[in-house]
């Protein structure tokens, strides 16, 4: 069992404004979602994860070792998808994947059966001498995961790795990556929230720069238990729901609204009565449980 | 409103047919169009915005043909492209101002009014002052979707509209459009098919440029019903399903591992029958045909 653990980590780019504050948590082995409003810190995180960004305090460790006392092991382990890649529309899948094979230092007489590989793995072989100009979004966004797959690293971390995948794509990459997180950490920050939630076994929840949760799925939907409400209300009555209770879904049929309402306590609503919860209201409890609080 | 879609064919130059004979009739509400990469959706959209010109085939709005009434057709839509341009050098606020006058109204006040709904409905209060090279992918997806709300139009028409949004802003989205759908017409390109769940009334799906399907997400649904599985299994039970099926789902815990998978037959003997969902129903479709 492998594991990643930020122990107290602070980020801050300029004076008095953190991105992470005081961060504390365990990843292990599996697949793990990483998901929170845009502006949490999502992106900050998997970068210092990586190690391209330090903390400004704190510390991460990797099978319990500091990854700054020797990071070139470290980097080495490491698999990194960023947001945006940006590639070289000339050049061929093949070249690119040689390109960086050669960059991660993978001997030249392992790296050309390594590159088939794992453009197998994903499903760009039939497209790997073709310029990468003409690829489409989804296969670019693929041809970017199987580069970070072709050290076959111990940690995977991807931003954002599906995004402009269509369902089977997905499906897909999925599959593969749950055949590699046996023994493997793969992190992917998503915004998508039923977009994964049959292949991951953890969801971290970032909210502020801090972790709010971090554990199985099946645990964030039970926290909401007996915390799920549903009502219709007029339209005209919509907008002072809003304003007091935390709507987790909102659907206008006719004059009508289906609210759905997170809340510990029933809300003061004719005919609101329970229902069964969603992720989706899990992420609006804990998002709009504690307004934003003032950082130092 | 309703849209009219009559045997719909483009074609590009090098004989790519991008949409083969594609009919459709659908009224106000939410249509959902969904399909894999490069089926034709982009395509199919920006007919509807009038942006390109079928090889064959008509586009019909409460009757007006849209070829030749253009102006009129595009006086009452709003529509987001896949990607935007933006002035860096302005503010939202200025933006969305400028497109109000573009689309002719030339009341000042009515313009701030227009302009103050949209920029709620998207939620960029915050940000209305910045100027665009200020904001961030988000910040500039709503912005985007904002000028497309513009005005409340009653035809609605949106390239991935999600994409780069947060669940909490996607979610506040779709309440707007909700809202809209009682006197809208709304069409929603999408790869996340739960963001088609909420109030869409119906689907289309494309494939290779052939639609596929048009119905309820109920009916697409109802295409996987009896046919997912899940099984609480070992490491090998779990290797033996995923060479034998088709897996829709992989979570390990400590104690176990539950796969859920795609089958005609019961898969294995522990397994339970589940729930279908959305995507699942889509999977079949695609793959029931994929093989004729």
């Amino acid at each position: 069992m492998l594991t990643l653990e930020l122990a107290d980590v602070s980020k801050k780019y300029k004076v008095n404004s953190w991105v992470l504050h005081n961060v504390s948590t365990t990843i292990k082995s599996g697949i793990y979602a990483l998901i929170g409003p845009n502006g949490a810190g999502k992106t900050t995180l998997l970068r210092l994860m990586v190690g391209m960004l330090r903390p400004s305090s704190g510390r991460i460790l990797f099978k319990g070792q500091d990854i700054r006392q020797d990071y070139g092991l470290y980097k080495q382990s490491i698999g990194y998808l960023p947001q945006e890649f940006g590639f070289y529309p000339n050049m061929t899948g093949r070249n690119f994947l040689h390109y960086m094979a050669r960059l991660k230092g993978i001997p030249s007489s392992l790296y050309p059966v390594r590159v088939e590989e794992v453009a197998q793995y994903i499903g760009v072989t039939s497209f790997l001498d073709k310029k990468i100009g003409v690829w489409s979004v989804g296969l670019k966004r693929r041809l970017g995961i199987a580069q970070a797959l072709l050290a076959d690293p111990d940690v995977l971390i991807l931003d954002e790795p599906m995004i402009g995948l269509d369902l089977e794509e997905k499906l897909f990459i999925w599959n593969y990556f749950s055949h590699l997180s046996r023994e493997r950490i793969i992190i992917c920050s998503s915004n998508i929230l039923t977009d994964f939630t049959t292949f991951t076994d953890g969801v971290l929840l970032l909210v502020n720069g801090e972790v709010r949760f971090n554990g199985p799925i099946q645990e964030l939907t039970d926290l909401m238990y007996g915390k799920v409400w549903v009502a219709d209300v007029p339209v005209e009555s919509r907008q002072a729901i809003e304003n007091s209770w935390a709507v987790s879904e909102l659907n206008t049929v006719e004059e009508f609204c289906q609210i759905r309402i997170v809340s510990d306590i029933i809300p003061d609503i004719p005919g609101v009565r329970l229902t069964q919860p969603r992720i989706k209201d899990a992420y609006t409890y804990i998002v709009r449980r504690k307004e934003p609080e003032q950082k130092e | 409103m309703r849209l009219q879609v009559t045997n719909l064919m483009k074609s590009y130059k090098g004989s790519i047919t991008a949409l083969h004979d594609v009919s459709c009739s659908v009224g106000t509400g939410v249509v959902g169009l969904i399909g894999p990469n490069a089926s034709g959706k982009t395509t199919f959209l920006k007919i509807l915005a009038g942006l390109e010109e079928p090889t064959s085939g008509k586009v019909c709005f409460d009757g007006l043909e849209l070829m030749y009434n253009k102006q009129l057709v595009r006086s009452m839509m709003g529509y987001l492209p896949q990607e935007f341009g933006f002035h860096r050098t302005i503010t939202g606020e200025a933006m969305l101002d400028y497109i109000a006058v573009l689309k002719g109204i030339h009341d000042k006040k009515m313009r701030r009014r227009m302009v103050d709904e949209a920029i709620d409905g998207v939620n960029l209060n915050d940000a209305r002052k910045l100027i665009i090279g200020e904001y961030s992918f988000g910040m500039k997806r709503r912005l985007g979707i904002a000028q497309a709300l513009l005005g409340k139009p009653r035809i609605l028409i949106l390239d991935e509209p999600m994409e780069g949004l947060d669940p909490g802003e996607s979610s506040r989205l779709e309440g707007v459009i909700s809202e809209m759908a009682a006197q809208s017409l709304i069409v929603i390109s999408t790869h996340s098919l739960n963001n088609v769940e909420f109030g869409c009334s119906t689907l289309l799906v494309l494939r290779q440029g052939y639609m596929m399907y048009k119905g309820s997400p109920a009916e697409l649904v109802g295409l996987a019903d009896g046919l997912v599985w899940q099984v609480e299994a070992d490491f090998q039970q779990m290797e033996h399903l995923k060479m034998n099926y088709k897996v829709l789902g992989v979570q390990q815990t400590d104690r176990n591992i539950i796969v859920r998978v795609l089958s005609p037959q019961k898969p294995h003997e522990k397994a339970r029958p589940a729930k279908a969902r959305l995507e699942e129903g889509y999977l079949v479709l695609m793959n029931s045909r994929a093989q004729t």
